[in-house]
């Protein structure tokens, strides 16, 4: 074992959130699995398929709010302020009387958005970080893994909050700001997979032959660490949700009148005593989304390295 | 072993150093300032405003701010809180044992519950209970904390009225403090507990189809001593691990449980001195809670090689 083990853990250490460890010697992605395969394993889990299917729902539901939403999302109506679920409005009104199922649905598209798009800024810093970190060692290695160090001794929440707050925030500087706070689980991860493919007998015959570093490094490396990539990607857009949703809960996330599955719990919380529906309807779908992306995520975890299954 | 905590003692201060840096940049970089609350107000002039800005040393150049700030907090000096004038240590001291309170009470729930639960998922539970756990736990780690919170004070301080809906409970009165305690501490532990629950389940699972547990059990060892003894002890290693980073992690939980059950810690502060960007304080806060982290960091990392003999520490 080395003298370091704030290094020598980076190849097992978790990727985000609370997950299992890769498997103890944390070779796990080198194994070539068929993506028809993957596909095939994750079918025979339901609690993935359930996630997809939770997914897809909320997916299209975003997609096509326009349409689906049988109110204006932002139609302030005082006469009807409060109602409770009714045939008219099915899941009841809020304090300015505007229909909570449409805006449910219309929160969907930013919500949904801001996350998967800061999950995808996450998975691309983190990995260009982590492949450099890993791939040329030395200094730049000392470099980013300090960085990531600190970046992970910091609180997430607060962090994204006073950085939040202290700009004039826009879905896309959000996006921004959740990206610049979750990205060191993908660099790890990355870091410690490149680790062990820069000393692979395939790069070195490709090194050998004077394929330059780059190339080396995407077309030959990557695609060897793509499978926990995705895994992570995944967790890392549930992970983006949750935050997300903390900030505007807190006040400081996407300002109204935009609605946001965070904002409208922030609106709510006035109001526990005699709607509480309001709060109960935008939790429930927060917390359903975070659970359907994190079962995909499990899914395809098991689904990729069978070894990690329930047995 | 002691080499080494010395060693990991001094790499800890350029890390420290780094983060205040970055910190400082993140805090302060961004447009406007302290006298922004001002700035509306008819009876305070542009020359005010930047009066404002010269008291406070916020017209040098930033590597000059951050130099001066680095040099109090190293002489004890953490600078003055621009609300109320008192010295920053105060502010975040007379905060700190209400969060340290709540961070602490909740890991140990958290760790309490999550240890049984991920052992007998991995061992003794059948598919049934196995696959309840597990979705249980997935909506536990999916749950925003929030919400939790709000569910509970909605049901269980104002159906039920069995729980305060907030606050610490009167001083002195420890009964009626544990009583406040109770609900902001388990909805915090929550989603570590899940976490942590998933996370040893999947650890316990690997080290049971150890070769050594095949042993242990084939030479007549009771199920039980096997478990705790051989398994849990090796399963644990990846677990302590985990703790380590998982202040940073409580700090983030805290914060929306202190706002949720209105909770006077250091999560409150952060949120309170953002309104008016009170520049020290929330550096103060975000250093100590930095500092902590390091530190757990570090036990962790000591604690990861007494409980695995394979680590040696001086080579």
């Amino acid at each position: 074992m080395t003298t370091e083990p704030s290094l020598a853990r980076a190849s097992v250490a978790p990727p985000v959130l609370s997950e299992p460890p890769p498997a103890a010697a944390g070779v796990a992605s080198i194994r070539p699995v068929g993506r028809n395969q993957v596909w095939r394993r994750f079918r025979r889990n339901p609690l993935a398929l359930f996630g997809l299917a939770v997914l897809t729902f909320l997916g299209l539901g975003a997609i096509f709010a326009p349409v689906l939403a049988p109110y204006d999302p932002n139609a302030v109506n005082p006469y009807q302020a409060l109602q409770p679920p009714n045939a008219e409005h099915w899941l009841g009104t809020d304090d300015l009387g505007r229909d909570v199922l449409s805006r449910l649905l219309f929160a969907g598209r930013v919500s949904l958005l801001v996350g998967v798009g800061s999950a995808a800024i996450a998975v691309v810093i983190g990995t260009l970080l982590g492949a450099v970190a890993g791939y040329y060692g030395r200094w730049v290695d000392a470099v980013i893994a300090r960085l990531i160090d600190m970046m992970l001794s910091l609180p997430v929440v607060p962090l994204a909050l006073v950085i939040s707050a202290f700009t004039q925030i826009t879905p896309w500087r959000l996006t921004l700001i959740l990206a610049a706070v979750s990205w060191m689980g993908v660099a790890r991860l990355v870091r410690g997979e490149f680790l062990e493919l820069r000393v692979a007998q395939f790069t070195e015959a490709a090194r050998s032959i004077g394929t330059p570093n780059l190339r080396i490094i995407f077309v030959h490396l990557l695609p060897n660490a793509v499978s926990p990539i995705v895994v992570a990607a995944t967790l890392l857009v549930a992970y983006a949700i949750l935050i997300e949703s903390s900030l505007s809960f807190l006040g400081f996330g996407l300002q109204p009148p935009t609605a946001s599955w965070g904002n409208m719990l922030f609106n709510a919380q006035r109001y526990l005593r005699n709607a509480a529906w309001l709060a109960v309807f935008s939790g429930v779908v927060i917390t359903v989304t975070v659970a359907g992306i994190n079962f995909i995520g499990d899914g395809l975890r098991e689904a990729i390295d069978p070894r990690l299954k329930d047995r | 072993m002691g080499r080494y905590i010395l060693r990991r003692l001094l790499g800890a201060i350029p890390l420290l150093l780094g983060i205040s840096i970055l910190l400082f940049a993140l805090i302060h970089l961004p447009p406007g300032g302290p006298a922004d609350i001002y700035a509306g107000s008819p009876t305070a002039s542009a020359a005010d405003l930047a009066r404002i800005n010269e008291n406070l040393g916020l017209n040098d150049p930033l590597p000059v701010q951050y130099l001066k700030w680095l040099r109090g907090i190293l002489t004890g000096d953490w600078g003055v809180s621009y609300r109320d004038g008192r010295p920053v240590t105060t502010a975040i001291l007379e905060r700190l044992p209400a969060t340290l309170q709540l961070m602490v009470t909740s890991l140990v729930i958290a760790l309490v519950l999550a240890v049984p639960i991920g052992i007998y998922t991995a061992t003794r539970a059948t598919r049934f209970p196995r696959y309840v756990i597990n979705v249980l736990t997935m909506l536990g780690i999916s749950v925003p904390t929030f919400w939790t919170g709000l569910m509970v004070i909605m049901f269980f301080a104002g159906r039920l009225g069995w729980i305060p809906s907030g606050g610490r409970g009167r001083p002195g009165d420890l009964l009626d403090q544990a009583h406040h305690l109770l609900a902001p501490a388990l909805v915090l532990a929550l989603v570590s507990m899940a976490g942590f629950a998933r996370y040893i389940h999947s650890s316990m699972l690997e080290v049971m189809n150890e070769d050594y547990i095949r042993t242990a059990r084939a030479k007549g060892l009771p199920f039980r001593v096997v478990v705790w003894r051989h398994a849990f002890r090796n399963a644990s290693i990846p677990v302590i691990t985990l703790l380590g980073l998982e202040i940073p992690r409580l700090f983030s939980g805290a914060l929306v449980t202190e706002v949720v059950f209105s909770w006077p810690g250091i999560g409150r502060l952060i949120t309170e001195s953002i309104l008016g960007r009170n520049y020290p304080v929330l550096m103060g806060a975000f250093m100590l809670s930095a500092f902590l982290a390091v530190i757990g960091n570090l036990i962790a990392d000591i604690c990861y090689g007494l409980v695995n003999p394979q680590i040696r520490y001086d080579d």
